[in-house]
């Protein structure tokens, strides 16, 4: 009997001791990035482990270059991580396809207003009909980068952020010189998304389901650009980028301007080797409005993940937590959180090492901000695009022809991609 | 020789010996051989419930009629191994020679030629990303200050393959060590009697170094072909088959099949058509080997 | 003697220039992964680093988890090379001193599999380690080696087998050596040559190996060096090439301390396997 009572006392122990000793709960969370971006990423996933000492994140980080793939793989095997890396400018495909967890529960569930905490921007882009897929992080913008010593050079005053594109005109002829491999050319970056945007057009409805790109104000920026090129001679022709590309040539000083995006900001602080700053996008003189390509970068779960209130926390964490957004806005990427953003602090102080630029200029941009439709799902869309540009870039093709067959082709693609 | 009986101690200790091999072979090539051609006679996709279905002989259709890119990375593939093949083996014979000289020092230059065959992989890839780089890398540097043309290599379509070809043949040094001890296996009396006989170098290498190498050779040929069909690492690392499909060859095609669509089915098509590629080029070397390879067997004059 | 003199000129004249271009790709990579990151881009190209960043070697490796990855590639590639080398040489034991009725044909597959292109089992052999929930730990990256070897280092064993006098194995016979002890005991010790050949050909492969890795693992933690050095190659234009040198470098480091020291034993083990026919 004694004996009994022992083991009975034992084993109510053993259960008891078991329950209250709760494991930890493992989330996979799967992410890209450089060298950079995974030590950067690395801290933020710290600080959040610290706070939650009851979740524990497997990181699979992986190189740039193999993420696509492996989140494919995961996607179709079924065993996907429990909180995945996205970016607003995949158009929340996946999400169409069932891939993401609605977040508007566990938004609801914890009274997050999200309108108040981040610009609409972010958060419309990360919503598909009916569901929110994912929350922002961290946002990547566009700004008009000018090299300060070749303006001096030139005699011109800086840009600022009343500029139009007649402005931009006539710097970019004052800032090309030279002649063969060492010219300098007044614009050395210029997607071409921003030239159809920028006198107002547009590649696709806001809706995604149709391509209007054949239209007089995107023509009208796809004949700027390719004006650019052969008729004022200011830009490098496609041959000339592919031998040396826009960071690269505005890097070394053989470029007077380019617009480019945030994330070249880390890299060209190393690089540049004369002063810079930024300032806003140049306005179409007519309506005086201007229109960068913004991303944002957030954080989904994954539909059937087995953890959703933790990858929830994680989720959260990453978007709302000030210690995890101060640490984006130290280290030199824009947070998503709007009170951070707009501080001071953030606009102010430059991580170290690192030279003051106008960063506010990046902070800004959001307010405009537009997004590509080339992402994700719509790569293909993307590849048919700049099949097109790069004829009319080439000189092979002219705006009109280039416009009128990527309508077609691309509303075929669409048509396949919405079925 | 008493006849070896089925089950005699030794036959037994054998099998014993040769079961991981054995084991091996079962379980990691027989039976995934068969998987394979099964796989490639389905349609599957690795898709969740799903389950493949069988679809006979369509893959191999799809790829020999449907498919242009089956055909651009085998015309790529063909152009690398005829390219590095021939220049290899070339190269590792001149360099063999060179090192087959009783000088001092000689073999540091001997660890220098085979060293960079010794490593491999992502690293040196991303070294010859860099040597390539048609406006920083010391390629062109040097080109430039010959006064040559200095073409955009691995950033253009014409160029892209030759860069390949080139790096390529940094790492001859395994072969050539393989000819260097060929070299060192012909007989030095052959020599002094050609040059009693008054032999000059070209005559002298022309009747006896290359039929008594021919046998290495043959190796090295063989080798040779069978590895550079093979090749994916340095294009996978350096050009994801680009720029256009310039350097798309065939095992990357495979790769994306497999691990980028996830068209299990169609990338085990293209394995077994490799394989059977390989085989044919094999056995025609082997065939043709009876017109021009001498074995020490059969020495003739 | 005049004529000695000119062959010793003229030999090294021939050589001096291909060794340079040999040496060329490793110089150019020391002086880039010297570089602070605004000289790297220079037109012309400049040799010498003003100043010299030795810290670059440093901050590559921080760059990303280096040392953990070289960790994993050390366990992977001492424990595949243990399997490679031991399974290898006790196959090739058989082949070369045991007799048996089927022992051609299971030759004759031995080397027919030489000939099969690895992508042919290459999805089998995924699915399999799938289906044994093996993915994403390195025992599809060691196990394999264990059964066998490789048909090439197998080969090779025997080859090097067969030139060792049977005598000696009469002798232990005679003394009541089962044949394992004589395979231990005796041929294994008179092998050393190939046993360093095909150690270092392993230890190569293992450590420089890609595609297997990359199909293979998925957490962060488990990555070797050749993934690692991915992370240094990004979608745009700007990397930070020197880091990326200077990362590089040291990667080939290991082989190359490998290759210098054993270089003698190295060389002897491939003449003496008679590779040449």
């Amino acid at each position: 009997m004694k004996k009994f009572l022992v083991v009975l006392c034992l084993g109510v122990m053993f259960l008891v001791s078991s329950v209250l000793y709760a494991a930890p709960v493992e989330i996979r969370y799967i992410y890209w990035g450089n060298t950079e971006e995974l030590q950067f990423r690395e801290e933020m996933i710290k600080i959040f482990e610290q706070k939650h000492p009851d979740i524990k994140v497997i990181r699979e980080g992986n190189p740039p270059a193999e993420y696509d793939r492996k989140l494919t793989a995961q996607l179709t095997a079924g065993n996907a991580a429990d909180v995945i890396n996205m970016c607003n400018d995949w158009w929340g495909q996946r999400g169409r396809q069932g891939a993401f967890a609605d977040l508007t529960p566990f938004v609801k569930k914890d009274k997050l207003d999200l309108m108040k905490l981040f610009w609409s921007f972010p958060i419309k882009s990360m919503q598909s009909p009916g569901i929110l897929e994912g929350l922002p992080y961290i946002l990547k913008t566009q700004a008009l980068f000018y090299n300060k010593k070749l303006f001096e050079e030139a005699g011109l005053a800086y840009p600022n952020d009343n500029w139009t594109w007649d402005n931009f005109l006539e710097a970019a002829i004052k800032l090309t010189k030279g002649e063969g491999a060492q010219k300098q050319y007044g614009v050395v970056g210029f997607p071409t998304i921003n030239a159809a945007w920028m006198f107002g057009g547009d590649v696709t409805s806001s809706n995604m389901k149709l391509v209007v790109a054949n239209n007089p104000k995107t023509l009208k920026g796809i004949q700027f650009l390719r004006d650019l090129i052969f008729k004022y001679k200011v830009m490098p022709t496609i041959a000339e980028f592919q031998a040396m590309g826009t960071g690269v040539r505005f890097s070394t000083g053989k470029g007077g301007m380019m617009i480019d995006y945030s994330w070249s900001i880390a890299w060209l602080q190393q690089a540049m080797h004369d002063p810079w700053d930024v300032v806003q996008l140049p306005m179409d003189p007519a309506t005086k409005k201007r229109y960068p390509e913004c991303r944002a970068d957030g954080l989904a779960i994954y539909s059937q993940s087995k953890n959703k209130d933790a990858a929830w926390e994680l989720v959260k964490a990453f978007a709302t937590d000030p210690d995890i957004q101060k640490y984006i806005a130290k280290n030199e990427g824009i947070p998503a959180l709007k009170s951070i953003a707009l501080s001071p602090e953030h606009l102010n102080t430059f991580k170290e090492g690192f030279k003051p630029y106008n960063k506010k200029a990046f902070v800004d941009a959001v307010s405009y901000a537009k997004l590509q439709p080339f992402g994700g799902y719509y790569n293909e869309l993307g590849t048919a695009w700049t099949r097109e540009m790069d004829l009319v870039l080439l000189g092979k093709e002219s705006p009109e022809e280039a416009l009128k067959k990527f309508q077609t082709v691309g509303n075929d693609i669409l048509k396949r991609l919405t079925k | 020789m008493h006849k070896k009986k089925i089950f005699s101690r030794e036959s037994v200790y054998f099998h014993f010996f040769i079961s991981p091999w054995f084991l091996g072979f079962l379980i990691f090539t027989l039976w995934p051989i068969i998987q394979s051609i099964y796989i490639s006679s389905t349609d599957w996709e690795m898709q969740l419930n799903v389950a493949p279905k069988f679809i006979g002989m369509a893959n191999y259709k799809n790829l020999l009629f449907n498919d242009e890119l089956f055909w651009i990375s085998l015309k790529n593939t063909f152009y690398y191994a005829f390219g590095s093949v021939p220049l290899g083996l070339i190269l590792a014979l001149i360099l063999a020679l060179l090192l087959n000289q009783k000088l001092r020092g000689i073999t540091i230059f001997r660890t220098i030629f085979y060293l960079p065959s010794v490593i491999s992989g992502v690293a040196v890839a991303l070294l010859w990303v860099w040597i390539f780089n048609p406006q920083f890398g010391i390629v062109n540097a040097i080109l430039a200050k010959l006064g040559l043309p200095t073409p955009g290599w691995l950033t253009d379509p014409a160029w892209a393959m030759p860069a390949l070809i080139i790096m390529s043949l940094w790492g001859v040094g395994g072969s050539m060590l393989i000819f260097l001890a060929g070299l060192q296996g012909i007989p030095t009396e052959f020599y002094e009697a050609a040059e009693i006989d008054g032999a000059k170098l070209w005559a002298k290498f022309r009747y006896i170094t290359l039929p008594m190498l021919s046998p290495t050779i043959f190796f090295n040929l063989v080798m040779g072909i069978i590895g550079s069909f093979q090749i994916f690492t340095n294009v996978y690392i350096m050009t994801s088959g680009g720029p256009g499909t310039a350097t798309l060859v065939y095992v990357l095609y495979l790769f994306q099949n497999a691990f980028l669509y996830f068209k299990m089915g169609y990338a085990s098509a293209m394995a077994w058509i490799l394989f059977v590629i390989i085989l044919t080029l094999t056995l025609l070397v082997i065939k043709s080997s009876a017109f021009w390879v001498y074995y020490e067997t059969e020495v003739k004059r | 003697m005049k004529r000695r003199i000119i062959q010793v000129i003229f030999g090294y004249l021939l050589l001096i220039p291909f060794a340079i271009l040999f040496l060329i790709p490793f110089l150019w990579s020391i002086s880039t992964a010297l570089k602070p990151l605004n000289q790297a881009f220079l037109f012309p190209p400049q040799w010498i680093p003003k100043p010299v960043m030795w810290e670059n070697f440093v901050k590559g490796w921080k760059a990303a988890p280096f040392g953990r990855f070289f960790l994993n590639t050390t366990i992977i590639t001492v424990l595949a090379v243990l399997g490679t080398v031991l399974s290898s040489s006790i196959v090739a034991y058989g082949f070369a001193r045991l007799e048996s009725f089927d022992k051609n044909i299971l030759f004759i597959l031995l080397l027919s599999t030489m000939m099969l292109p690895g992508q042919v089992t290459m999805i089998p052999i995924y699915i399999l380690f799938k289906n044994l929930g093996w993915l994403n730990t390195f025992l599809p990256l060691i196990v394999p080696s264990w059964f066998g070897g490789g048909a090439f280092n197998i080969f090779l064993f025997r080859q090097f087998f067969l030139t060792i006098p049977k005598e000696f194995d009469d002798a232990a016979k005679v003394d009541g050596a089962g044949y394992f002890t004589i395979f231990w005991r005796i041929i294994l010790p008179l092998s050393k040559p190939v046993l360093i050949t095909i150690t270092i050909f392993s230890i190569i492969y293992h450590w420089n190996d890609f595609l297997n890795p990359l199909i293979y693992l998925d957490k962060l933690e488990k990555f070797t060096i050749a993934i690692g050095l991915r992370y240094f190659q990004d979608n745009y234009q700007a990397t930070y090439i020197n880091l990326m040198m200077a990362v590089s470098l040291i990667a080939l480091l290991p082989i190359l301390i490998l290759f210098l020291v054993a270089q003698r034993f190295f060389i002897k083990g491939i003449v003496l396997s008679g590779l040449k026919g």
